[in-house]
């Protein structure tokens, strides 16, 4: 069992944090080796997640599922799945609840990820210190999505920085966006036949 | 005839030429017997390291080794060993006395069946003098057939009656020496699999090492342009004899050869089981199909599945057909072989980290693997140190590992002992932590007495190695696992061999270079940094990509 017990500072406002941490396209975005894939009549959707633990890629599948609270700005994610040679079960289960802080948005994050099976003994002591890199990664990543639009009205000099700063996240992030929406049509069009 | 005179004798009608053990009233009548009729006999310092030296003898020599015991505690010490060549899979006959048939009061009595199913091996017993031989007979046809061992077992009291001394039929008679051939739809098939694929993975193990099989797993490995990688109990074959050789599939493989496997749609494994060390419980190849060619009947890989093409047949000659199959087929493939990926085999240089007065573990192997010719025979020991030479010795030689074989320390320095008797006493060194080495330290006096050319390469952290890194990845005490030695070059030469205790590169080279000049029953304590943490740990306790 690999708990995950992580406070995230995101310097934003706790209702953009919300808006992005409720949407699983931007989530996922914020993970890196992870794709969405079709989502089902219940709410729940597909997913594949690509870890590396050492030098060997595992690629996971899973069913996941999101219950959203936006009253008290709390949601909870389930996941359970398989990976690819079948040899390995895992579940997955986070509470996130996003909250004002001093001037900043805290994010707490509770989670807890077990494995069962041929991986397990694997990748050892070590997938403890492969979800903690990963989580650090998504802090990483979700500070910087929940980061205020850029004003097009900056002034020269900055708008200068910005163009050649230019995280590539934005351009991968805006084209998820387009994807996600490609997706969801065509998932509409298929049931509708 | 007294029993123990025929029972000899099948012995020496089995091929037996050397047996390990040590004498107890139980069975050193049968010792004297075999005394009498040429057999060399090891007395050794336990019987449990007796059985690692047999277990290291047939290894080398192929055919099923031999250690005695008394009856009770002399059966009682070889529980380790013996779980070891049991799941080694070594055909081996272990000779043990018993207590007077049916006498539960005796002081040395044990239920000897119960203790031999408990310890995995087979059990085959003595019970009558007119079945003694037939008893010997079975005993071996089941250790060469099961390829495991047996422990006959023998009541003193039967030993010490008379019976008839009729011809012995040695259990190598019992067997047909067939050669299977694959099953012509079952080369079709694998025709088809290797046609459609891009890259192509042959993973080479102990069986088709034994079969000698090596140029036509090079011949199939040019016409498919595949990688070739080994099994660790077949590390470094043919390493000198292609530019694509990757080492060991599995967690001792380097970086670049671990990416490169996983982008493989192709694995050839010949005489080599796929267990889940070698695919990494499948991990390894997650697109491949399978392609296996083996003896057995029937084998079920480390993936818990079965290979898409299964030849059951000698290496040799599936080997042949498959290639023949291919060409008239024009099948050819550039698959690994380029450019690119000879590039990324390189192995780009390391910097050592020594402190004073310890050297970098990586360092050691790397002179090691300099100065000791390929003749001279290696065996991987045990602890975090094994990690360095399993992953690091570049060298063409024999090369002998117990890793994953019951995961007991201690037991390499036997087998090496064993394997060179086997092998008419040619040198031979093993690399062994110091935990390990100190084990069964008694036998390097062993080694000395019979003038077994020996060079023990302690990789000496002073320390249970494998225990401070793993206590100190999980946040225990690791200084609990520090435990310091004196110098064991010293209690070498005590135990009456050569000895060092080398600190530095230089003082390693003199060392070695004298026992090449003058090969006899040597340790070389090799002080060394707890520094460096091997790659295998890295991956495992951290999950560096490394
Ligand atoms: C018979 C047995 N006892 C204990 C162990 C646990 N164990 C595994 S590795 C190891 C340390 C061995 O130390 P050493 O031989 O010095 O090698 P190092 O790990 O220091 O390189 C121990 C005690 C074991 N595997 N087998
Ligand atoms: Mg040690």
């Amino acid at each position: 069992m690999i708990t995950i017990t992580e406070e995230i500072a995101v310097p934003s406002t706790p209702s953009r944090v919300w808006e992005i941490i409720s949407d699983p396209a931007e989530v996922v975005s914020c993970i890196s080796g992870a794709e969405l894939g079709a989502s089902h009549e219940d709410g729940s959707f597909d997913g594949t997640l690509v870890v590396k633990f050492g030098a060997v890629r595992v690629k996971f599948a899973a069913v996941v599922a999101l219950e959203l609270d936006p009253e008290t700005l709390e949601g909870r994610l389930t996941a359970r799945g398989r990976d690819g040679q079948r040899a390995t079960r895992f579940t997955a289960e986070a509470t996130f609840r996003v909250r004002q802080g001093d001037g900043e948005t805290r994010v707490q994050v509770d989670g807890e990820i077990s494995l069962n099976g041929k991986l397990a003994s694997l990748v050892e002591a070590g997938a403890g210190a492969v979800v903690s890199r990963m989580t650090k990664e998504f802090s990483d990543q979700l500070i910087q999505r929940c980061a205020p639009e850029r004003a097009p009205e900056a002034a020269p000099g900055i708008a200068l920085v910005t163009t050649t700063t230019t995280p590539p996240a934005r351009s991968l992030f805006g084209r998820l966006r387009a994807w996600w929406a490609r997706l969801r049509r065509k998932e509409a069009h298929a049931k509708a036949e | 005839m007294k029993v123990y005179e025929v029972l000899a004798q099948a012995f020496v009608a089995e091929g037996t030429s050397d047996v390990f053990g040590m004498m107890g009233d139980a069975n050193m009548h049968w010792m004297n017997a075999l005394a009498q009729r040429g057999v060399r006999l090891y007395e050794v310092r336990h019987e449990g390291s007796g059985l690692g030296m047999a277990d290291g003898w047939a290894r080398a020599a192929g055919r099923p080794g031999v250690v005695t015991t008394t009856s009770g505690p002399g059966v009682a010490q070889l529980a380790t060993s013996m779980i070891c060549a049991s799941r080694a899979r070594t055909p081996l006959v272990a000779f043990c006395g018993e207590t007077p048939w049916g006498d539960q009061s005796a002081v040395q009595y044990l239920d000897q069946r119960r203790f031999a199913a408990a310890i995995e091996c087979g059990f085959v017993h003595v019970s009558r003098p007119d079945l003694a031989a037939e008893a010997v007979q079975k005993a071996f046809y089941l250790a060469r057939t099961e390829s495991r061992p047996i422990m006959l077992s023998a009541p003193i009291d039967v030993q010490k009656q008379e019976c008839e001394n009729d011809d012995y039929v040695p259990s190598l008679n019992l067997l047909p020496r067939v050669r299977s051939l694959p099953d012509p739809a079952g080369i079709e098939a694998a025709c088809e699999i290797i046609r459609d694929s891009k890259r192509v993975v042959v993973i080479a193990g102990r069986g088709a090492r034994r079969a000698d099989a090596g140029e036509q797993i090079l011949r199939l490995q040019e016409q498919t342009g595949a990688l070739l990688a080994t099994t660790l109990q077949a590390k470094n074959w043919l390493c000198d004899r292609t530019g694509y050789h990757v080492g060991i599939a599995g967690l001792y493989g380097n970086k670049a050869a671990m990416e490169l496997l996983q982008e493989a749609d192709c694995v050839i494994a010949v005489g080599a089981s796929l267990n889940h060390y070698t695919i990494e419980h499948g991990y390894l190849f997650p697109e491949a199909r399978y392609i296996q060619i083996d003896t057995a009947p029937h084998v079920v890989m480390g993936n818990g599945a079965v290979a898409d093409c299964y030849l059951q047949a000698d290496a040799v000659t599936a080997l042949t057909q498959l290639s023949q199959a291919l060409e008239s087929r024009s099948v050819r493939l550039d698959g690994y072989h380029t450019a690119d990926v000879r590039t990324r085999l390189t192995i780009p240089p390391v910097e050592f980290r020594s402190e004073p007065g310890r050297l970098d573990p990586r360092e050691v192997i790397q002179v090691l693997d300099t100065e000791l010719p390929g003749e001279i025979g290696l065996v991987l020991g045990s602890g975090h140190q094994t990690d360095f030479g399993t992953m690091l010795f570049q060298r063409s030689r024999e090369v002998m590992s117990n890793y994953g074989m019951f995961g007991a320390i201690g037991q390499a320095p036997l087998l090496t002992i064993g394997a060179i008797v086997a092998g008419g006493n040619k040198p031979a060194f093993v690399v062994e932590g110091d935990a390990s080495f100190l084990m069964h330290l008694p036998e390097f006096e062993t080694a000395c007495r019979y003038d077994i050319p020996v060079l023990v390469v302690v990789m000496n952290d002073e320390a249970l190695g494998a225990e401070y890194h793993k206590a100190m990845a999980s946040g225990l005490d690791p200084e609990l696992a520090v435990i310091p030695t004196p110098e064991l070059g010293q209690v070498a030469v005590a135990l009456g061999g050569g000895g060092a205790t080398v600190r530095t590169a230089e003082q390693l080279r003199a060392a070695l270079n004298e026992y090449v000049r003058n090969p006899r029953p040597t340790v070389i304590d090799v002080r060394i940094t707890r520094d460096v943490v091997s790659v295998p740990y890295r991956r495992l306790l951290y999950g560096e990509d490394v």
